[in-house]
């Protein structure tokens, strides 16, 4: 009795792990692709904006996005088309007074895909 | 997949009719005993798991084994179709993943990813469901094959000392408290 229930214990363990799924996940990109900025510094000198940032890699690059939100959740964005920039200034940039904005920036590959966000930095309109 | 299901079922429900010794005949119930040869009861277990066991006496394996069969092809069949749905939602979600490269974003990409391989994982489980579904099913068909072809399975059964048989008693079915004593 117990050969017999071991033989089929067997078969049946034999059965069980011989057909793993083979199916298999997608090539996984998203963590490859772009670097994220660092280091995003803001600054507002008169009507003068300028965002600066690092980034320990510039593969894939082929340019920022710089993304401001203010307060109401309003957003206004500005392509960089520079793979090696890491600044950005603009000198007519329309920012409404007694505002308070969350600067962010991310990296743009040559095919639209957006890398990670970098950490944000604020700024306050007097 | 239910359709299929239904069938299996359905022609379980003929065998077993098939194989049972009790038939109702012309205006009054009649108790018959058909005797099988092993040969017609080996054929019917090859056709059905316990169904030659069951036509040859042995009413407790025979049962057990049809019982047994039944629960495990209906769940084989069940986690078939399960396994199914769960590779439909994977390729779908691989497919969302995988158009995110071109014009997606980080953020999404990884909310995705997170999607795909918990889809995997469902997946993984469902077949691994299926598959000891499937040896369970197999191992008792198996089981089967070798207990009428070689333990001798589908032969008559030993007389016990004591045994319920079914006895005509006047006109109407009944039952009989059987005693042997050696």
């Amino acid at each position: 009795m117990m050969k017999r229930l071991l033989l089929l214990a067997t078969a049946l363990a034999l059965m069980v792990f011989g057909c793993s799924n083979d199916t298999k996940l997608p090539a996984k990109y998203h963590d490859d692709v772009l670097d994220q900025p660092t280091a995003v510094e803001a600054l507002l000198d008169g009507s003068d904006f300028s965002v600066t940032w690092q980034m320990t890699s510039t593969a894939n690059v082929d340019g920022y996005v710089v993304s401001l939100t203010d307060t109401s959740g309003a957003q206004d964005t500005r392509f960089v088309d520079d793979s090696t920039a890491t600044t950005y200034t603009d000198a007519g940039l329309q920012l409404q007074s007694a505002t308070f904005y969350i600067i962010r920036l991310w990296a743009v590959d040559d095919v639209g895909f957006f890398g990670p966000t970098s950490e944000p930095d604020t700024l306050v309109v007097p | 997949m239910w359709r299929l299901q239904r069938i299996i079922v359905a022609a379980g429900m003929v065998l077993m009719l098939m194989a049972t010794g009790a038939t109702a005949q012309g205006a009054g119930f009649q108790l018959k005993q058909d005797q099988v040869s092993p040969g017609q009861a080996r054929l019917l277990s090859v056709l059905y798991p316990g169904l030659g066991q069951l036509a040859a006496g042995h009413r407790q394996r025979g049962t057990a084994m049809i019982v047994g069969h039944t629960v495990f092809l209906v769940a084989w069949l069940s986690s078939n179709s399960d396994f199914g749905t769960h590779e439909d939602q994977f390729d779908l979600e691989s497919a969302g993943y995988s158009s995110l490269r071109e014009g997606g974003s980080f953020e999404n990409a990884r909310e995705a990813w997170r999607r795909v391989s918990d889809r995997k994982d469902d997946m993984d489980q469902a077949h691994t469901t299926r598959v000891t579904c499937a040896a369970l099913t197999a191992v008792l068909y198996g089981y089967n094959l070798v207990d009428v072809f070689l333990l001798g399975g589908v032969e008559p059964p030993q007389d016990r000392r004591m045994s319920l048989r079914p006895r005509k008693i006047g006109e109407a079915p009944g039952l009989a408290l059987v005693a042997r004593w050696r």
